[in-house]
């Protein structure tokens, strides 16, 4: 993390700030992904959908409200977290493969809404007012906001996993009807860290619409966002806050080069294998691997 | 006023009616024991008094209070606890975090640790608190179960099948402490068996269940030698059952 960030500030490079940019917002959305998908176990496909609502809530309040879209952060959060509740409340009864499928399958038909409402101009998209910066003085915004958000996510994370909340989870992950059994409310244990993922993905969507300052449906609702970060968390291993850090600057720093020198599919196709070779070989991640030789050090 | 008292409990899924009618009450700090053959509503009665199911007709009191219908963890809260058929330890911690999930998931502070070894001790597991529960043998595992219910600080804990498959030592300890909890905290327990002989030394009463209906109930060793229980456990007739009638 310390050198990826120094990386970006140091660097005189735009590009390059812009990839470690990049970076840091899949470590803010895999961080808050991991709080129910890693300590709790439940696979969101989801991401994308809180991060396009909270991108759309910003270009719609910004323009309605003339103001600038960063200050709508609150309203694309507020909106994203009615949202996660509206569908976690319902959804989160349902257990593995199928609140997965849900998920996704919601994810679909918001962008084909998304597609078809006047309000969010269709497949044409919106445009947002940029901030008044030049070029190099907006990207280092970006990536110091993006930074902040992703320390401040870390030690939020972080937090969860040694409170009382974050013991629910893991009892959730273990065993559920166990976890129900011992007083674990598991279906409002599960909604809050689905909202809060939703929360956390609807701000960072808010921060990205605002640095492209152009939206539409295909792109902000593309699925390979949701994909990214749970290839990240399994990667970098989900039971713990490191994890998602870990597995986001690995696989994105991998992708970003790919896309980079590639087409794009050799990129999907890397990640793929890597998430085939972690889910079957290094099911604690690069985490886990970590923690399995500390505490064989300490045995000897 | 009974510890537990259901009052025509009935439980229907689909076109099979599970419990048919079940009424029955305990008194605190007595043992109950469930016996009863295969599919005769044993394991869902103690479903419906956990709150995993809710019964389609009937009460349920736990001291004069209606229950039925609460979500397990609130039933926790009111002080039921419970152990499995197949032990639901949460493999992946150690045995002293398994017991000291109790308190996170009750929303207690401070305290949990003394509590969880002084109950590791009392199942003589106390030298592996630090082991994970998945190295631990299936006997343990239940061990652990009570000890976890204990944790809750109960008033009714509900076993289902906790001597089945388990060597005969655990077995001892485990009747062991039960008796101790019921007679020194006054705990009651209603334990689902198929182990009838043990069942009949451990329990204050006994109930027999067949076709989701009580066939049976009173004094242990009465309730076990009445041909129509031995007809319904062994699923023929006393007299051409040579073991039972010789």
């Amino acid at each position: 993390m310390a050198l990826t960030a120094a990386f970006g500030a140091t660097t005189g490079q735009l590009g390059t700030m812009r990839v470690v940019t990049t970076v840091l917002m899949y470590v803010v959305l895999t961080e808050s992904w991991t709080v129910l998908g890693g300590f709790g176990g439940y696979l969101n496909f989801g991401m994308v959908l809180f991060f396009g609502v909270g991108a759309y809530t910003t270009a719609i309040v910004s323009s309605h409200a003339g103001i600038t879209p960063l200050a709508t952060v609150l309203a694309a959060g507020g909106v994203a977290g009615v949202l996660g509740v509206l569908i976690g409340v319902p959804s989160l009864r349902l257990r593995g493969a199928y609140f997965a499928i849900v998920t996704f399958v919601l994810t679909l038909a918001i962008q084909q809404l998304v597609m078809v409402l006047g309000i969010t101009n269709g497949a044409l998209g919106l445009y947002l007012k940029p901030v008044s910066l030049g070029p190099r003085a907006s990207d280092e915004l970006y990536y110091f906001i993006f930074l902040g958000a992703a320390v401040v996510t870390m030690l939020v994370v972080r937090r969860i996993g040694s409170s009382r909340f974050g013991s629910a989870l893991v009892a959730i992950r273990e065993d559920e009807d166990a976890a129900e059994v011992l007083g674990v409310p598991t279906t409002r244990v599960k909604t809050v860290a689905f909202v809060f993922a939703a929360v956390v993905a609807g701000m960072v969507g808010c921060v990205y619409a605002s640095q492209l300052y152009y939206i539409e449906p295909v792109d902000t609702f593309a699925f390979s966002l949701s994909l990214n970060v749970v290839v990240a968390a399994i990667v970098g291993g989900a039971q713990s806050w490191i994890g998602p850090l870990l597995g986001a600057v690995a696989t994105q720093l991998i992708s970003q080069e790919l896309l980079i020198h590639t087409q794009g599919v050799e990129g999907n196709l890397v990640l793929g294998a890597l998430l085939i070779v972690f889910a079957r070989f290094v099911p604690g991640g690069i985490a886990g691997v970590f923690r399995r030789r500390r505490v064989a050090k300490v045995a000897v | 006023m009974p510890r537990l008292e259901l009052k025509g409990v009935h439980k229907r899924f689909g076109g099979a009616m599970v419990l048919d009618g079940v009424s029955f009450s305990v008194d605190a700090g007595r043992v109950l024991g469930v016996i009863g053959p295969n599919g005769s509503g044993k394991t869902t009665m103690i479903n419906v008094l956990n709150g995993v199911h809710r019964p389609t007709k009937g009460e349920v009191l736990l001291e004069g209070t209606r229950i039925d219908g609460r979500s397990p963890h609130s039933l926790l809260r009111l002080g039921i606890g419970r152990t499995f058929q197949n032990p639901r330890v949460f493999q992946s911690l150690t045995l002293l975090d398994n017991l000291l999930m109790v308190t996170e998931g009750m929303g207690r502070d401070g305290g949990g640790i003394d509590r969880a070894l002084g109950l590791l001790e009392l199942v003589g597991l106390a030298g592996h608190a630090g082991t994970l529960a998945s190295e631990v043998s299936g006997g343990q595992k239940k061990l652990v179960e009570f000890a976890r219910a204990l944790m809750t600080s109960p008033r009714l804990v509900l076993m289902d099948e906790p001597f089945a498959g388990i060597h005969p030592e655990i077995k001892a300890v485990l009747m062991a402490r039960i008796r101790a909890s019921c007679d020194e905290s006054g705990i009651t327990y209603l334990v689902v068996s198929h182990e009838v002989s043990e069942l009949v030394d451990l329990s204050d009463e006994l109930l027999c269940l067949a076709e989701g209906r009580v066939l049976a109930s009173g004094d242990p060793r009465q309730v076990s030698s009445q041909p129509e229980v031995i007809e319904a456990y062994l699923g023929q007739p006393l007299a051409s059952n040579p073991a039972v009638a010789g």
